[in-house]
């Protein structure tokens, strides 16, 4: 039998918890961009519960947490939201058509992971530029400002060092991104 | 003491005077930190969210070449140091993560047995030099500075040394230096983290909460602990102000830079010039 939304959700690290939730709500009362969501932390799980699939994963608001962990401290059930949040993701992800509304993050996150595969390490100035090629060059003017001052202040490394060993991080990448999940 | 240190990207980068002001305390504290060999990017909040267990490999790889080594893994940044403790965690907590991790690690040649502890620099500080070796180390009392300790997230949730709701050990360590410190609400509430590049709106206002409580307190500085804490509230500081057309500023200092000056380390090894917004004003109180 095809497992449903909650099930699948389950089979992964820190979502098994998710049927102990008693919708109390302590979890959107403490997070900090709950109020900028449409589905809140509690709906969220309502809606997963009541196998909603698509509408969770096509969601914004999965992308809006900020990993500040208030709810997985909080919540008197022992549930891992945070990495709940985090299944949501990967699983969004994965789907072939990511809704126009996330465009903009998925270039960022993009970005971010492509630096990391080919060097290793993360650089700032580096990611911002592929950040704003990638969506809207303009965004550049925007950095502008801050970059400068940040350069004026030597805390710009336009060439920072990466991995040395590329291959291996590469590697290990390409491994752990065929395994999918866990 | 020796101790394997993992520096992640921004102190490399934005937080160089992070950097610097860690390396001035630790050799005055008789704590000798070994860069980890070739180390790469933890993954952040980044990798993790298009794929786990790729931002747990790249967190672990670190652990792998730290493995065996002498001495604890210290880590200065919030997110770093969360991201290679929970790696760790996970792999205790579900064999299923430590299979895939040590199959995927086997066949490249990486090892993760003899895993060394994963510690915040604060952490440290705080156990193992401890509060009163620092305070007969003060040679330049904080007197009369006023400062709001903010720890952000990831240094006390999910699997912090401290209390996640109200932590007290920043607090502790700058009330030894002879600082005032404030009851700052806020101390564990999110800067936004990264979000910040993406979703402004949604995180300037999270900014500005945080310096208005701080300059409500008349906090003198907000003293950190964190290089994107530090980022979003000093880099942004000018336009998170404009926009909600705040007058005055606060400035944004690492708890290493604090402890070098009141332990009596020249200023310009400290990287006191680096923050936007100054704190050349604020340090005129103590001299």
């Amino acid at each position: 039998m095809a497992k449903d939304f909650a099930g699948e959700v389950m089979s992964y690290p820190g979502g098994e918890k998710i049927l102990a939730c008693m919708q109390c709500g302590t979890c959107t009362g403490s997070c900090p961009v709950s109020h900028n969501m449409q589905y809140t932390p509690r709906k969220l799980i309502a809606l997963i519960r009541a196998n909603q699939r698509e509408k969770v994963l096509s969601s914004l608001d999965i992308w809006k947490c900020v990993s500040c962990y208030t709810c997985t401290a909080r919540c008197p059930r022992g549930i891992k939201f945070t990495d709940i949040m985090y299944i949501l993701k990967n699983l969004a992800w994965n789907k072939e058509e990511k809704g126009a509304e996330v465009k903009e993050i998925s270039a960022f996150y993009d970005s971010f992971q492509k630096l990391i595969e080919s060097r290793g390490r993360m650089n700032e100035s580096q990611l911002v530029f592929r950040y704003s090629f990638r969506t809207n060059p303009i965004k550049l003017l925007e950095f502008a400002p801050m970059g400068l001052k940040l350069m004026s202040k030597g805390r710009v490394a336009l060439l920072s060092p990466g991995v040395s060993n590329r291959k291996q991080v590469q590697t290990i990448l390409k491994m752990a991104g065929e395994r999918r999940g866990a | 003491m020796t101790y394997q240190y993992y520096p992640g990207c921004s102190l490399h980068a934005s937080a160089k005077d992070y950097d610097q002001s860690i390396q001035g305390v630790a050799q005055l504290m008789d704590l000798e930190l070994k860069e980890v060999e070739d180390w790469n990017c933890c993954g952040a909040t980044v990798t993790p969210s298009l794929n786990q267990l790729q931002g747990q490999v790249l967190a672990a790889r670190n652990l792998a070449i730290a493995a065996g080594k002498k001495g604890d893994l210290v880590v200065p940044c919030n997110a770093c140091y969360m991201s290679l403790k929970k790696v760790q965690y996970n792999m205790g907590k579900y064999p299923k993560v430590r299979e895939n991790i040590t199959d995927i690690f086997g066949q490249v040649g990486l090892r993760l047995t003899g895993m060394p502890k994963v510690r915040h620099f604060l952490e440290v500080i705080l156990e193992d030099v401890g509060l009163e070796k620092i305070e007969r180390m003060v040679k330049k009392p904080l007197e009369g500075l006023k400062v709001a300790c903010y720890y952000g997230c990831q240094l006390v949730r999910p699997l912090g040394f401290d209390d996640p709701e109200d932590p007290q050990s920043l607090d502790r360590l700058m009330s030894t230096l002879g600082a005032e410190t404030l009851p700052y609400s806020q101390k564990t509430h999110c800067c936004g983290g990264s979000l910040i590049t993406t979703q402004p709106d949604l995180t300037f206002k999270m900014v500005d909460e945080l310096l208005e409580e701080a300059r409500s307190l008349q906090a003198d500085l907000i003293v950190v602990t964190c290089p994107m804490c530090q980022l979003n509230l000093d880099a942004y500081q000018n336009q998170v102000n404009k926009k909600f057309n705040r007058k005055t500023t606060v400035p944004v200092t690492y708890f290493t830079q604090l402890m070098g000056i009141a332990l009596g380390l020249s200023k310009n090894k400290l990287g006191l010039k680096k923050g936007v917004i100054s704190p050349s004003k604020a340090l005129e109180k103590i001299g």
